[in-house]
């Protein structure tokens, strides 16, 4: 302790003898990785989260190539028609409406150079607004970016570039300014003798991308804009703006005579709930997913995205989160895995593993209903119970399948109904149904009342809708039967679950569309004496004559409507639908072994994806220990001070302490 | 001679004016000229063509680029010196010696001229920099003469001592004939723009072609553009995007190219139209090779639509403006808690936000009192500063669900600060932030109606 100066001084330092160096840095993260490798849940963990990734990459090409193409193809079109534009000064550029999800732009923009450089130029600088602290630093890290942004895919994608040229221009970063840029492009582009290219491949475009415009100091751009409008007649500069906002943004901070000098196109990218829902739908709410987050989880994720941050990278990295708090050092995680696996993990999993999975809550129900022998053989027989997991689990997934299907279904149905009770969405839906059973609510039986009250082509259209649905889960094979045969009387569900839940489904929908499109004619002739009726409202409809049309109506409410056939079959096809919905609709946690698969620790994931710093503060001072994890131990001593700063500088001295013998 | 006189119209009066001051080669050049005069009014154009025309050696520095003396040092020299060598030059000394060094080189008194563009930046540099290029003839020994083009008059650079006064050129703007003269000029490259981008029989080709038909076009134009706007190259520009709409009935068939009347009819209110996007410069032309068929691009087309529609409205008003982009929810509330901060005197919170906030009695005293402030609202005074603290107390009063002071939350003010919808620093700090709402009535209004929340209620001015 000699060589502690001073209290007031804060920091101790020990010098310890501890030299940085390549080799000792990276050997505790290669023991962290391979401690970690070897547990099961840490295999299933990294499996399934690169699959997720994967999924995520294929959906993010798809939903941005559309925009991404148009810009490409705007950008190439300047390109091409740059000869002959005649106006001097003018910078094309394109203007790309992000919103206002920052977080999710770097993808984007990022994808957007990727896409440049394979298609129109390899000159592409991205300047953010870190980088462009004064005009200096702007124009050079742009002229940077674009000479030596060149150079490195060069030298990946083709060997035999001039090596003279890249020698010469090895400049360093003060040296750059447009000037050099202009010079660096004609040794380039406009030495080389012709004949050796083609023309059009002679000029290639430079492109600097400013992605987060509003972050930009006003000035310093304008003065940007000004140099480069000066050299555009000489360099073919194509500006790309990422604006949060709105155009007008771009107006409010240029001046006319700056502004004078873009041309601009306006460019309107997806809405991030839109790819919210996207991502959602099409990767975490299917039944191919092997990891489910519970209702309330799942709400908790949600509502952070739409009432603070409209961030997707936000939402993925939470339900990344979860998923790996739901992993984390638990082995009968590894059971949460995709369908072929689960034979081979039961068999992997350790005597204390099957303990464990016996102590699960979900067990107990299932083991009530079992009879004296098999229980005791569930707890003495190892094996026994292996198998009875595995066969348990199997019901999960097809329970999994008919879960996602039935909400589809239900999607489908509830979407165009008046005043939306349920919601809209699949993702609303889904916290709907997992939270309670859905089927017991209010708005659920309201919006099959409303159903009851759809008109033909609507229902006709819908049918056709859910069927799509179905037809998108499960691959269509011939069907056997024709359904046409089938009678409507002998439409019952049978007890499974799973694909042939969804095929018997699929065939008794075909049966109810046909039945409904043919119902037609019945209908009509019931709709001309509706007209009648109308008529017959119409004649009355003169004033003075307002007590007969109140009889004339009440009387209209006590005839018993007959029931076209049209009808008929409508609330058939709702009763069955109400019988389906029933089935397939049980909230997640009344299955045997749901924790497995669902996630539903909401409570401790919130504290570390929603942060609360006053809250933080609050525990801290009233309860000090429960930051300072270490000390269990020592808050039973006796004379711990329950004051924070005295307690941390009693943990400190504590540690020390305890270090000291060990150090020496 | 002529030549420069047919390529430059209108400015014959300066051109002999600067061929005077630099014409003859056997004499001294001038020590400095000041050429001062708007925006496009041909100043640079003027110069480089006599430069060029006399053929005398010139550097032309644009001065925005010089955001450090140093680059304009070495441009100078790199552009005097014949052969391509990296020259270093950090500081006036050195660039006057290097200057000499050339004197000395050079048999001959050849006239050398620098031309400082956009000259009004050197008054924020340091400043000697500009009084010695003033008397930049007296230090080195050089047939050297310094030109300064600016939009800014001489009186409003300041000098403190021993600047040499230049010989001032004063560039006047054109006027409408002028303006008429110099873009009828361009008239082919404007046919030729119509007829690139079109294809057109060619009788009509030939009708397009005619000059009367351009002329007429102009004048209608420049009746109602002149007004507005003088910039030479914002006009040649909306001149341009219009010249195509008023030809398009006549490539059509719809209209004769000689019934003048029914083409003013037509013309009119697009001109008006276009009047509005004057500056704005967005592109409208649509991009022709739409990527190919994927199922998103089936659905996005009609979208796009929309959007070229909305964008004109967008522009144009504030509230398309608010809605054209979408907020979380919390930030929504965010914004008008820090818009109501702005606006409301603070000792009135108590009794805006507060449901049990007491009786108020209404002396006369405070009626007159108010009376004498409504003459001139808080909402048309301009936005007070509030601290984090007030805003957050608004922000939990007017919302009425409870929810817990989040980082997310926190995080949300940060996003609006870069968003430029609220000034104000970006850190959090918890207590001595301060913020400015920097956003109008009509865009508040705008946002509050999508969460269903009456602004006005909560304004002390409209209470």
């Amino acid at each position: 302790m000699e060589s502690t100066i001073s209290v007031s001084k804060g920091v101790f330092l020990f010098p310890n003898g501890f030299k940085k160096t390549k080799h000792s840095k990276k050997k505790p993260k290669c023991n962290l990785n391979e401690r970690l490798s070897k547990d099961l849940w840490y295999e299933t963990f990294k499996c399934n989260w690169e699959l997720i990734e994967n999924q995520l990459k294929g959906l993010h090409e798809q939903t941005y190539s559309v925009l991404l193409n148009d810009i490409v193809n705007y950008v190439k079109l300047i390109n091409q028609e740059h000869e002959y534009d005649t106006l001097e000064g003018i910078i094309p550029s394109a203007t790309l409406l992000t919103g206002v999800n920052q977080p999710d732009h770097v993808n984007q923009f990022l994808a957007l150079i990727n896409k440049i450089r394979e298609d129109v130029t390899p000159h592409v600088a991205m300047i953010n607004s870190q980088d462009a602290q004064t005009v200096k630093h702007f124009v050079e890290n742009a002229v940077w970016q674009l000479i030596h942004g060149q150079d490195v895919l060069d030298n990946s994608a083709d060997e035999n570039i001039d090596n003279d040229i890249l020698t010469q221009f090895r400049i360093k970063k003060n040296q750059c300014t447009v000037k050099t840029l202009l010079s660096w492009y004609q040794t380039k582009y406009m030495k080389q003798p012709p004949k050796k290219q083609k023309c059009s491949v002679l000029k290639k475009a430079l492109v600097i991308i400013i992605p987060d415009f509003e972050s930009f100091n006003c000035n310093i751009l304008q003065d940007f804009v000004m140099i480069i409008s000066s050299y555009v007649r000489l360099l073919p500069i194509v500006l790309i703006f990422g604006v949060a906002t709105s155009v007008s943004a771009l107006h409010k901070s240029f001046p006319y005579h700056v502004s004078s000098k873009l041309l601009i196109k306006v460019f309107h990218s997806h809405p991030s709930h839109v790819y919210m829902n996207q991502v959602l739908e099409n990767i975490f709410l299917t039944h191919t997913s092997p990891f489910h987050l519970s209702g309330k989880a799942f709400e908790l994720m949600t509502d952070v995205f739409l009432f603070y941050d409209f961030s997707v990278t936000g939402i993925i990295q939470s339900i990344k989160y979860c998923m790996i708090d739901h992993y984390y050092g638990d082995n009968i995680k590894s059971l949460c895995c995709r369908r072929d696996e689960i034979e081979e993990t039961v068999n992997n999993l350790t005597v204390d593993d099957l303990e464990n999975i016996r102590h699960l809550l979900s067990f107990r129900p299932f083991l009530e209903v079992q009879d004296c022998e098999t229980k005791i053989a569930l707890f003495k027989d190892n094996n026994f119970f292996r198998e009875i997991l595995s066969k348990e689990l199997h019901k999960l997934h097809d329970y999994i399948h008919t879960f996602y299907l039935c909400i589809r279904l239900l999607s489908v149905f509830v979407k165009d109904l008046p005043k939306n009770t349920l919601g809209k969405t699949i993702r609303e839906l889904y916290t709907k149904c997992s939270m309670e059973c859905v089927t017991n609510t209010q708005p659920y039986r309201e919006s099959m009342q409303l159903l009851n009250f759809q008109s033909q082509l609507k229902l006709i259209e819908t049918i056709k809708n859910a069927l799509k649905e179905i037809n998108f889960d499960i691959p269509v094979t011939p069907l056997r039967s024709t359904p046409s045969k089938n009678n409507l009387h002998n439409i019952t569900l049978k007890n499974d679950l799973g694909l042939d839940f969804a095929k018997t489904i699929r065939i008794h929908l075909l049966t109810f569309l046909r039945q409904i499109e043919n119902a037609c004619n019945d209908t009509s002739v019931f709709t001309n004496t509706d007209m009648d009726a109308e008529n017959d409202l119409e004649n009355i409809n003169v004033p003075g004559n307002r007590y007969k049309l109140k009889e004339k109506l009440l009387k209209a409410t006590r005839v018993e409507r007959i029931q076209s056939e049209y009808e008929m079959i409508r609330s058939r096809f709702v009763c069955y639908l109400e019988e389906v919905f029933a089935k397939g609709l049980q909230p997640p946690h009344t299955q045997t072994f749901h924790e497995i698969i669902f996630f539903s620790d909401v409570s401790s994931v919130k504290k570390q994806i929603v942060g609360s710093p006053r809250g933080a503060i609050h525990t801290a001072l009233s309860n000090p220990i429960h930051y300072l994890q270490v000390c269990s131990n020592i808050s039973n001593l006796p004379g711990f001070p329950s004051s924070p700063s005295f307690s941390l500088l009693y943990v400190c001295m504590y540690v020390s302490a305890c270090k000291q013998p060990t150090a020496k | 001679m002529e030549e420069i006189y047919n390529k430059l119209l209108c400015r014959e009066d300066q051109l002999k004016n600067l061929l005077d001051f630099l014409g003859d080669s056997d004499e001294p050049l001038p020590a400095s000229l000041f050429v001062s005069g708007s925006m496009a009014t041909g100043k640079t154009l003027c110069l480089t063509t006599v430069l060029q025309y006399l053929n005398y050696k010139h550097v032309f520095i644009d001065c925005i680029e010089c955001y450090s003396p140093k680059i304009m040092y070495e441009a100078i020299l790199t552009g005097l010196s014949d052969d391509q060598v990296d020259v270093k030059c950090d500081s006036l000394w050195e660039l006057i010696n290097n200057l000499n060094k050339l004197g000395n080189n050079q048999n001959s008194y050849e006239p050398i001229v620098l031309v400082f563009d956009r000259a009004e930046r050197l008054r924020n540099m340091d400043q000697n920099i500009m009084s010695t290029f003033l008397r930049l003839r007296e230090f080195c020994n050089l047939n050297v003469c310094t030109i300064f083009v600016t939009h800014l008059i001489y009186d409003n650079f300041y000098f403190k001592v021993g600047a040499r006064e230049p010989i001032k050129l004063y560039f006047p703007n054109y006027n409408k004939e002028e303006l008429f003269k110099i873009i009828f000029l361009h008239q082919k490259s404007f046919v030729r723009h119509l007829t690139n981008n079109h294809n057109i029989d060619c009788d009509i080709k030939e009708e397009l072609e005619r000059p009367e038909l351009f002329a007429n076009f102009l004048n209608a134009f420049l009746s109602v553009f002149y007004r507005p706007c003088r910039d030479l190259i914002e006009l040649q520009h909306m001149a341009r995007v219009n010249f195509v709409k008023y030809c398009e009935p006549i490539i059509k068939n719809e209209i004769k190219s000689n019934d003048l009347s029914k083409l003013w009819r037509h013309i009119a209110p697009i001109l008006k139209t276009s009047l509005e996007l004057l500056y704005l410069r967005i592109n409208n032309t649509k991009v022709p090779t739409q990527s190919p068929g994927k199922e998103n691009g089936d659905t996005m087309q009609p979208q796009c639509y929309n959007f070229e529609n909305t964008l004109k409205e967008e522009l144009l008003s504030t509230k398309t403006f608010a809605q054209s982009f979408e907020l979380p929810y919390y930030a929504k509330f965010l914004l008008i808690a820090a818009y109501l901060a702005s606006y409301n005197p603070p000792k009135e919170d108590k009794r805006l936000f507060m449901k049990n906030h007491g009786k108020q009695r209404k002396k006369l005293q405070q009626v007159k009192a108010k009376a004498k402030i409504n003459e001139k609202l808080n909402t048309q005074l301009g936005p007070k500063v509030f601290t984090l603290d007030r805003l957050l107390a608004i922000f939990y009063a007017i919302l009425e669900e409870r929810i817990g002071l989040t980082s997310n939350l926190l995080a949300q003010i940060a996003t609006l600060v870069e968003l430029k919808l609220i000034a104000g620093s970006k850190e959090i700090d918890l207590d001595s932030s301060k913020y400015k709402c920097i956003i109008g009535y009509d865009f508040i209004s705008a946002v509050a109606q999508t969460v269903g929340f009456n602004v006005r209620k909560y304004l002390y001015d409209f209470i």
